[in-house]
């Protein structure tokens, strides 16, 4: 299957939020990254069908606004802020979003019972929604998503929230899906794809503008990532010229990782670069506005 | 289908807080009936009165009217004349006030005056018909009605019983609609304010409109699950008033030609059974039409805090003229159809004639055509239900994807 889009683009106001994107998306995971406001979620939403735009969609012939029914039967939808019905006990909820999906109760009752057990939920399966804990929530909008076997998975933020544990156990059911299923997944926390992610595309302004593998991407920063460790006068003034992406205090020197295009330190050495590097050089004003790197 | 409707009805009622606004409803109109029951018999000698006239229950024959008139002029015999004579003056179909000469020498001619002996086999049903002609000859609308009747009364029961249960049970009934009714009426807006809010409120539009369950499908079981919803709540209490009934003051057969004790017979050609069935209907009626607005304005607000405050305006204004003595512009056709006086139209054995004319809005006569209340109110929301679900399930189909 092919997820094919064709000069997708939509305005908010004078705003346009998704510049004219065309995109062809095979079985695999995509990740998409981007900053908070670069179009991530209003592209993800055009994709499932519930917003509107310009361009056309397609699941190999199945047109999104034409044949909906039928693009939603191979829809999987986890949204960034993921809604419930909070007096529905864990059951409940699922057996309802196995209703409303289609599914018939002699296929989605052992369905819901075999991702309730992926997900580590058997104990919480009578608890009502409202009682469970983020993480869990998050995991029940998960299972939601895969009741009917998707075969295009689309996924916002889909980690938020999550533990470790829970994130490595998610993170390993969706590369069992890869084979045959279109993941497309949004998130900020970039190491969790770096060894997934058959493919990365980086959003910016609307616009994706960068589309390629993991290893491919990184040759963009080949040779401008450094790292240095200095005192903390030093350590400051070099965070006011560079790119600092990461730094920590370490005994009486501050460690700081650096993307430059020279060597930004006599002391500096070069090392091999990483997709938090890659995200933090193209996103940098984004990140120093949202405070993330700091001393 | 049937599953979502399942989890709709599950969604909307399923909460701790809605249970407890049934409990505590399903209490009240416990309550209020039972407490009209005791105010209603302290004093009254009702349950000697029904036993009297239990004891000639059965079939009407001739030789069930003849034991009667034995009784009745053995009862005129005895110098202690109380309410046995009268009751069993009733039952022969002396609706008119007896002479007070009335004597054993004179009841021939006191049957003669109520031209009862023709029609002895069906001395009430002539009875009605007789008593009321006599008053309204001249009315070309009461010919009309008086000529269904006729029909009507061909197809009613030959049976005799004591309709004094029945008769207390309905005017307990249509003295209690207003604070029932009403009390059910609100309950029914707090439970589906929300029916159309919740998605939004929790979020669960994007999840739920992103799945080949079209929205314009979630729009229809909805508008079944609210309905559903309302005609349950409705139906709860009015078993719950048939049950304290029959503890308090057991109804004998509902299959009885509807007529009242106090020895007027008005004119109807309704069983009891009619009667519960004109109950049930227009309180069922009653809690569509408050569900039908409250879903339309849960629809067009997706938001429970406007449109309980919408719905409680609006039934504040049904209620205006009864607390406030408020006289409308269009007051009739308004009061007509307003949900919460719907069960005060089901007095159709007491209120059917007035000042020589026809003044309940029982029955509605054009040209040759005798349309009842129940009928045209019953209509009237049905459509506006239908209308509703119409237009918001096209809304709901032309705008089936969403702008966040």
């Amino acid at each position: 299957m092919e997820l094919i889009l064709e000069n997708i683009s939509k305005t908010f106001g004078k705003k346009q939020a998704v510049k004219n994107i065309n995109l062809i998306l095979k079985p695999g995971i995509h990740a998409l990254l981007g900053a908070n406001g670069s179009g991530k979620t209003t592209l993800m939403r055009m994709i499932v069908g519930i917003l509107k735009g310009n361009g056309s969609i397609h699941l190999d012939e199945i047109n999104v606004l034409s044949d909906y029914s039928t693009y939603a039967s191979y829809l999987g939808y986890m949204p960034q802020h993921f809604g419930y019905y909070p007096d529905y006990t864990v059951q409940q909820f699922l057996e309802y979003m196995a209703v409303v999906k289609g599914l018939h109760s002699q296929y989605s009752q052992p369905r819901i019972q075999a991702l309730i057990k992926e997900f580590h939920l058997e104990e919480q399966t009578q608890q009502k929604l409202k009682t469970l804990s983020g993480g869990m929530l998050r995991r029940v909008g998960i299972i939601q998503a895969l009741l009917n076997e998707p075969k295009l998975l689309i996924l916002d933020e889909p980690t938020v929230g999550l533990d470790p544990k829970e994130r490595m156990v998610f993170m390993n059911y969706i590369v069992s899906l890869s084979e045959t299923t279109i993941v497309l997944l949004s998130t900020h926390i970039v190491s969790d794809i770096e060894s997934i992610a058959d493919d990365i595309l980086i959003m910016k302004e609307g616009e994706i503008i960068l589309h390629d593998a993991y290893d491919e991407l990184l040759k963009v920063i080949k040779r401008k990532v450094w790292e240095v460790r200095l005192p903390l006068k030093e350590a400051k003034e070099l965070m006011n010229q560079k790119r600092v992406v990461k730094s920590h205090k370490e005994k009486n020197l501050f460690y700081l990782r650096v993307v430059s295009e020279e060597k930004p330190h006599q002391d500096a050495v070069m090392v091999n670069p990483c997709l938090d590097d890659l995200y933090l050089y193209y996103f940098e004003e984004e990140v120093y506005h949202e405070g993330i790197v700091s001393v | 289908m049937k599953a979502l409707l399942v989890c709709e009805i599950r969604k909307l009622i399923f909460k701790k807080s809605v249970f407890g606004f049934i409990i505590v409803l399903s209490f009240l109109t416990g309550y209020f009936i039972w407490n009209d029951y005791h105010h209603a018999m302290t004093g009254m000698n009702y349950r000697e009165q029904d036993a009297f006239l239990h004891q000639y229950s059965g079939e009407w024959s001739e030789e069930k009217y003849q034991q009667i008139k034995e009784d009745f002029i053995k009862e005129i015999q005895t110098e202690d004349q109380d309410d046995k004579m009268k009751i069993l003056a009733w039952a022969l179909g002396i609706t008119h006030s007896l002479p007070e000469d009335l004597s054993i020498d004179n009841i021939d001619t006191s049957f003669q005056e109520s031209k009862i002996d023709d029609f002895h086999n069906k001395v009430i049903k002539h009875q009605i018909v007789y008593q009321n002609e006599k008053e309204l000859q001249n009315n070309i609308q009461f010919q009309t009605y008086i000529h269904k009747i006729e029909n009507d009364l061909q197809n009613v029961p030959d049976i005799f019983d004591s309709p004094i249960p029945n008769n207390l049970y309905f005017q307990i009934i249509g003295k209690r609609t207003f604070p029932i009714l009403l009390l059910s009426l609100f309950v029914i807006v707090i439970i589906l304010s929300n029916t159309f809010g919740i998605e939004r409120q929790n979020h669960m539009e994007q999840i739920l409109f992103s799945t080949q369950l079209s929205k314009s499908k979630i729009v229809f079981i909805k508008w079944l699950a609210g309905s559903l919803i309302a005609v349950l709540i409705m139906m709860i209490q009015l078993i719950i008033s048939l049950v304290i009934a029959y503890l308090i003051f057991p109804i004998h057969t509902w299959n009885l030609l509807a007529q009242i004790t106090d020895y007027i017979i008005e004119i109807t050609s309704y069983t009891y059974f009619d009667l519960l069935c004109i109950v049930f209907l227009l309180s069922i009626v009653s809690a569509l039409a408050v569900s039908t607005l409250t879903l339309l304005f849960s629809y067009v607000c997706k938001n429970r805090f406007q449109t309980v405050l919408i719905m409680i305006f609006f039934l504040v204004i049904c209620c205006a003229d009864y607390i406030l003595s408020i006289s409308w512009p269009l007051s009739w056709p308004w009061n007509l159809f307003k949900p919460n006086v719907m069960l005060s139209s089901i007095n159709y054995i007491t209120t059917i004639i007035s000042g020589g004319t026809i003044l309940s809005m029982t029955h509605f006569i054009f040209g040759s055509f005798v349309v009842p209340y129940w009928l045209i109110v019953s209509v009237f929301w049905l459509m506006v239900l239908l209308i509703g679900i119409i237009l918001t399930y096209l809304h709901a189909k032309r705008n089936a994807i969403y702008e966040f």
